[in-house]
């Protein structure tokens, strides 16, 4: 059985000089990245990794409850027509109820169409 | 053989069939035409028609009702279900369809409407006013008087003396 002399063969020893600079290496990379990660973090201004915090927001702008907010509108508005109180002391102008005006008006008859003001100029 | 025979002059009497009926030669409606001079199918009312009830209806606005206790009772009706809406109660301009976003009226106790004669409210019901709409349909003559006289005893409510209302002395405060 002849040998071929020109056959490439695996060397007999290791170089352990490579070995060690790729584990060296790895390790320095590594810790050159950690060591660096928060710096860049802070040069980007990326925010930590925090979860995420509940924020409020506005609530929705409808009606929960028509039946009960036509009530309450109602009532202060009737509450607007009824009752005597002063509107413009100096002027002598008062607010009375509604109902009463509806009687000084009927008994004024056709002059209650009239504006009640003077326009202005 | 008889059947095919039958199918196949049914399938040439349907070919033959024309949708006369739904085609037809005619004006489609707001469609542009040439036959008019103004270049619409619409048509508007000849010059000078006159509708039915319509020298009634121009009559009761012309002459305001006199005012009496039925009348404004009738107005205080009519404006709680026509205009209290966005108007409100008073009048202030803050109904529930204010409250829900449509733009806010103008008081009735500004200056300006107070010292408005009968005839503008009378015609802001008739015929809108900026972003309200006409009442005209909705409202009929006779009522917008009774609406005008309500929305007056709504101002002289914010706007009495103690002369109209002498009882007032003991109550105010
Ligand atoms: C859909 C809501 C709405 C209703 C219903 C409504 N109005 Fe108005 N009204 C308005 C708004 C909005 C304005 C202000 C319009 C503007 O200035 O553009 C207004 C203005 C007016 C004015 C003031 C006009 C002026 O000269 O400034 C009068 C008077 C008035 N309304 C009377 C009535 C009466 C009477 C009724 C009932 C028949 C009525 N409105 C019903 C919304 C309404």
């Amino acid at each position: 059985m002849d040998e071929d002399l020109n056959e490439i063969r695996e060397p007999g020893h290791v170089r352990v000089g490579a070995v060690l600079g790729v584990g060296l290496g790895t390790i320095l990379f590594l810790a050159a990245t950690l060591g660096l990660l928060p710096v860049y973090i802070r040069w980007m201004a990326v925010p930590p990794n925090a979860p995420p915090q509940p924020e409020r927001f506005p609530p929705p702008r409808l009606e929960a409850d028509p039946t009960a907010e036509l009530r309450a509108l109602r009532a202060e508005q009737a509450a607007q027509l009824e009752g005597y109180a002063w509107v413009d002391r100096e002027r002598g102008l008062l607010r009375i109820p509604v109902a009463r005006a509806m009687e000084i008006l009927a008994a004024r008859g056709q002059a209650a169409y009239a504006p009640l003001e003077a326009p202005s100029p | 053989m008889r059947p095919w025979a039958a199918l196949a002059a049914a399938t040439l009497a349907l070919l033959g069939c024309r949708q006369e009926m739904t085609r037809q030669r005619r004006l489609n409606t707001f469609s542009a035409t040439t036959i008019w001079r103004d270049g619409t199918t619409a048509r508007p009312l000849p010059e000078g028609v006159v509708a039915r009830g319509d020298l009634a209806r121009d009559a009761i606005a012309a002459t305001p009702p006199p005012v009496d206790a039925a009348l404004l009772a009738r107005g205080q009706e009519r404006y709680a279900i026509t205009c209290l809406p966005c108007h409100g109660a008073a009048g202030d301009g803050d109904g529930m369809i204010v409250r829900r976003g449509f733009p806010r009226p103008p008081s009735y106790h500004n200056a300006e409407l107070l010292a408005a004669p009968a005839r503008h409210l009378y015609d802001v019901i008739s015929q809108g006013h900026g972003v309200m709409f006409s009442y005209a349909s909705r409202v009929a003559p006779s009522d917008r008087w009774a609406i005008t006289a309500y929305v007056r005893a709504l101002q002289l409510s914010r706007h009495a003396t103690l002369a109209d209302a002498p009882e007032a002395a003991e109550r105010l405060p």
